[in-house]
């Protein structure tokens, strides 16, 4: 299945400045870990060393907020994930 | 009531379709608290005295830097060294010296939040650290005010409004907050989503448009477009997930 990953600005940096990238899989862990199979900088800006989401990365699927733990939601085929970096500056 | 000299001052913006006279005397009654008188705050404070809001209560408990000068428009040369909020309240009385500005110079932590918050009708999260934005949005989301995200990092600004209660928080779509870094930004990116703030706020107030309620709207300076992301209140959520959907 593909899926449309699309990447906060901040994150882009680790993926060739890449805003999309077209990734397989049946699940959004499916679809993260494709995603940083084609662009290995990426994992530390999303993953902890345990492999856990990082708490200041949020990524959507359908609208719906997949927490680490929640990342075996299925996802279908064309749809768009959003992974957003989180920012606080003011 | 408006005044003879309001109706001839806010003309232009009762001219829109469904503002009207009805909607400047909501402004004129109505109290916005803006958190922060830096990079998002100057602007959506400028934009709504201007707008001709009753009160702005604003809040911050920096002084004025030469660093604070390429983004933090309320502030100019001869206010290095003076408390921000001393600065904005100058300022803003010179764009509208019929506005109410309290002006507090404090830092707002657990204990402080829900005095600083209480009687507001919108809170502007105008903050530069995310533990006061999920601090002011646990309060927003306690006394049900509408809380007005916005942030920025570079040239990437974003902006959501929260209705509590009945659309996505800020705890529906973060989970929390990486260290505290100086981050970069051009000061024309909280300029484009300080004015966002503004604009929400007055569309609240006012009860014109639609609001950017369950969708955090990006906006992206290094490729000059805005983009959306529809995002949906988290039964799960710290905050508000206790909350009737």
């Amino acid at each position: 299945m593909s899926i449309n990953v699309n990447l906060a600005a901040y994150l882009r940096q680790y993926a060739a400045d890449k805003e999309n990238v077209s990734v397989n899989g049946q699940t959004v862990r499916e679809c993260l870990d494709a995603l940083i199979k084609q662009y290995p900088k990426l994992k530390d800006q999303i993953f902890d060393k345990d492999n856990v989401l990082l708490p200041y990365v949020s990524v959507f699927a359908g609208g719906e907020i997949a927490y680490a733990g929640k990342l075996d939601k299925p996802v279908q085929d064309g749809a768009t994930i959003n992974i957003l970096y989180i920012i606080g500056g003011g | 009531m408006l005044t003879p000299e309001e109706k001839i001052r806010y003309d232009r913006q009762i001219m829109i379709t469904g503002f009207g006279v009805d909607g400047q005397e909501k402004l004129k009654r109505a109290r916005a608290l803006i958190a922060g008188s830096g990079g998002l705050g100057s602007p959506a404070a400028i934009y709504l005295a201007a707008a001709g809001i009753g009160t702005i209560r604003i809040i911050d408990h920096d002084k004025v830097e030469l660093s604070n000068l390429n983004r933090q428009i309320l502030h100019g040369d001869k206010d290095i060294g003076r408390k921000k909020i001393e600065s904005a309240k100058e300022k803003l009385g010179q764009i509208n010296g019929s506005v109410q500005i309290e002006a507090l110079h404090e830092t707002i932590d657990e204990n402080n939040v829900d005095e600083l918050t209480a009687h507001c009708d919108v809170i502007i999260d105008a903050m530069d650290n995310l533990p006061t934005r999920f601090l002011l949005n646990k309060a927003a989301i306690k006394h049900r005010v509408p809380f007005i995200h916005g942030a920025v990092y570079g040239l990437e600004g974003r902006a959501m409004t929260v209705i509590p209660g009945e659309t996505a928080c800020l705890g529906c779509i973060y989970q929390g907050a990486p260290p505290k870094v100086k981050f970069p930004v051009l000061g024309t990116t909280p300029g484009v989503i300080g004015t966002i703030q503004a604009t929400e706020a007055i569309k609240f107030i006012t009860g014109i448009g639609e609001l950017l309620t369950d969708r955090i709207l990006i906006y992206d300076g290094l490729k000059m477009k805005f983009s959306e992301i529809a995002v949906k209140r988290n039964p799960e959520c710290r905050y508000c997930g206790k909350m009737n959907i």
